[in-house]
């Protein structure tokens, strides 16, 4: 369970994050969605602990981030993470990408590091690309071999960062189906994503976020369907 | 045009003028080590300057065997192999006498070092001048001899050299007999030709 | 003739010369070589120290970066070779002079010690390359700031910077003909050695320039082959 609680954070004068409240609980999966420099982005960096937070508190399965005590290189393990521009390593093979933290965090021995490896490249459907560096995977390839890479440390929590807006439309369809398939085997899942179809078929929450401020929540039918707030109005009618 | 050491092979490529000073490749070397001959100065490291016919002197003995330094240090600069002695790189520093003297009076303590009594060579000073060109040479050689005639030559070796000069170096009854053989009878106008 | 210089390209073949000048060559490669890895792996340590979260060795880093690439290498050789031994004290100083090749070693290590600091600078260069959420992905699959470095960060920036680290690896030949000043027999010092000897230092000058641009394009060569073989697939203008 993550539960946010009062979370506010600046950049130097400039407020990020104004209380954030927020409780997800094993199993869910909540999409956070909101115009750009809302803070979405902020929001997940401050839940595995990549950027500092200044007021309240966050707390992972009970310990807080911001308790000095907290190894936050061990809490990263069990929370993965999918960036936007994918940020694959570029010199190593897409196998190499997936067995290197499980080879140096868990220290698994390099044949069962790759066994798994090749598990997860057939589990997001590129098993022929484990030899393929990223420079020669397309968009759509490299997000889900990002994905194998995060799910190679076998995380109770999955974090996606707009995973599919550098990609081009017919390959946003072949990443959705792995997040919906991740998280109908119950992944506990935090996405930041406008991808309308798949907050319908799997998400639980929906949060929408404005000026560093949860404005709105509900679910898909709740909230894409009738959205409270004009800004949430406004800002469904642009992405539509 | 400046004096330099005369040798057959910088003869080859320049002109020299009559030669008009000798001086000797020898040794500085700390007062306390006792060096009396070349003999002395086996196992030591011996320095001198890099492209100086005292280095090819040094060079040239140790190729011989008539004496065994441990290691020959290359230095760039004179101070700097003064530098290298009072740093216990070397024990003995070699150049010509007159610039060894030079160095020890400039240093804080003059009297921690000293000259060897010995020479490993002499060296003749000429004037260097571009090849082919007689005229000039002989109008050097002709200053020359006639600063010897007229006494000149021998004021400005007492400013510099004499006793009482910035690098004290006696004139050797060897040296003054030479100059005195070299002067032939020339006109106090010569160069008026 | 019109030409008061009479060439004689003999000298280069004639002996001793031919063999100090090779005699030279040998000595400029060690020092050369020997001095790259010092510079390199030094140079790698605190180019990644100038980036790393703490502090007092960022300061560390920072000031060994600046000061040794802004002081003339010929100042900084004549320091280590001549004050350098008093650093120890009077009685280890005076057993550091002893030391037969002394020279040889302080070239070596000065060399080292300055191309560090441009190495350095390369490397700060590559991280700087490097963005941000590439650092957090890395991060974000549990590994440490050691690991993060050692195993990807590094290892990419290294490849993104072959190129000056070539001009740099070229360079360290071509200035270890500084040595010659604290008395190192390498190429250029036996060039002008035969120059003092036969008064033909055109012929020996042009044999030492041969000679480091031979060696300047084996480098260059070499590099080559490793850039080819640690390339980032991929990467433009690299194929
Ligand atoms: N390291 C930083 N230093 C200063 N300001 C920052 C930093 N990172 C982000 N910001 C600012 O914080 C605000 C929120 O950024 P954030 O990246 O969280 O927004 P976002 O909601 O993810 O936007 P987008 O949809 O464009 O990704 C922005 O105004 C951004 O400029
Ligand atoms: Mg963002």
């Amino acid at each position: 369970m993550i539960e946010i609680k009062n979370v506010n954070k600046w950049f130097g004068e400039f407020q990020v994050l104004t209380d954030i409240n927020e409780t997800i609980e094993r199993g869910q999966t909540v999409v956070i969605c909101g115009p750009s420099g809302s803070g979405k982005s902020t929001l997940l960096r401050c839940i595995n602990g990549l950027e500092p937070y200044q007021k309240g508190q966050i707390l992972v399965d009970g310990v807080s981030l911001s308790d000095p005590k907290t190894n936050l290189y061990k809490l990263r393990e069990n929370i993965g993470m999918v960036f936007q521009r994918f940020e694959l390593y570029p010199h190593m093979t897409a196998l190499q990408n997936i067995t290197l933290a499980p080879m140096k965090v868990r220290k698994l021995s390099k044949d069962k590091a790759r066994k798994k490896a090749m598990e997860l490249l057939q589990r997001v459907g590129i098993p022929d690309k484990a030899d393929s560096y990223p420079a020669n995977l397309s968009g759509g390839q490299q997000q889900r071999v990002a994905i194998a890479r995060s799910l190679a440390m076998e995380p109770k929590y999955m974090m996606f960062d707009e995973p599919t807006s550098a990609l081009d439309p017919e390959m946003i369809k072949e990443v959705l189906d792995v997040m919906i398939d991740l998280a109908k085997e119950g992944m506990t899942m935090l996405c930041v994503t406008h991808e309308m179809g798949f907050a319908r078929e799997v998400a639980d929450e929906i949060i929408f976020m404005d000026f560093g401020k949860i404005v709105e929540r509900g679910t898909y039918e709740g909230f894409f369907k009738n959205p409270k707030s004009e800004r949430a109005k406004e800002f469904l009618k642009q992405i539509l | 045009m400046g004096s330099t050491t005369y040798t057959q092979k910088r003869e080859e490529q320049a002109d020299f003028s009559m030669i008009f000073f000798f001086s000797e490749t020898t040794f500085l070397v700390p007062k306390d080590l006792g060096i009396k001959t070349l003999e002395d100065l086996n196992g030591k490291r011996v320095g001198a300057a890099r492209a100086t016919t005292n280095l090819k002197a040094v060079e040239d003995l140790a190729k011989e065997g008539k004496f065994k330094p441990k290691d020959i240090i290359v230095t760039e600069t004179h101070p700097q192999g003064m530098l290298a002695l009072k740093s216990g790189k070397i024990e003995a520093y070699s150049t010509d006498r007159s610039l060894l003297e030079g160095l020890r009076m400039k240093d804080q303590n003059p009297n921690n070092w000293m000259t060897v009594p010995f020479a490993i060579a002499y060296e003749p000073y000429a004037y260097i001048c571009r090849e082919g060109q007689s005229d000039f040479r002989d109008f050097i050689n002709n200053t020359i001899i006639w600063s010897i005639k007229t006494g000149k030559f021998f004021e400005l070796y007492d400013k510099w050299m004499g006793p009482t000069g910035v690098v004290p170096i006696p004139m050797s009854e060897a040296y003054n007999n030479y100059l005195q053989m070299m002067v032939y009878p020339i006109s106090d106008e010569w160069w008026k030709q | 003739m019109g030409f008061a210089y009479d060439f004689d390209w003999g000298v280069l073949w004639r002996q001793p010369y031919g063999i100090w000048l090779l005699q030279g060559l040998w000595l400029t490669i060690k020092i050369g070589f020997v001095a790259w890895i010092v510079a390199f792996f030094l140079g790698v340590l605190v180019g990644t120290l100038r980036v790393t979260p703490w502090r007092w060795l960022r300061f560390i880093s920072t000031a060994y970066t600046e000061i040794f690439r802004n002081i003339p290498f010929l100042v900084q050789l004549f320091f280590w070779y001549y004050a350098g031994p008093m650093i120890f004290g009077e009685s280890l100083g005076r057993q550091i002079n002893q030391i037969v090749g002394l020279n040889f070693y302080v070239a070596i290590l000065a060399l080292g010690l300055y191309t560090a600091s441009r190495v350095a600078e390369h490397m700060r260069a590559g991280f700087a390359s490097i963005s941000r959420d590439q650092y957090q992905a890395v991060l974000s699959t549990g590994m440490t700031q050691y690991q993060m470095y050692r195993y990807v960060i590094i290892p990419y920036a290294l490849r993104i910077i072959i190129p000056p680290l070539t001009t740099e690896f070229l360079t360290i030949f071509k200035n270890s003909s500084v040595a010659m000043t604290i008395g190192v027999a390498e190429l250029t010092f036996m060039s002008y050695r035969i120059d003092a000897e036969t008064f033909h230092g055109l012929e020996a000058t042009t044999g030492a320039m041969v000679i480091y641009l031979i060696l300047g394009l084996t480098v260059v060569r070499a590099m080559g082959i490793i850039e080819a073989r640690f390339k980032i697939p991929g990467m433009i203008g690299r194929e």
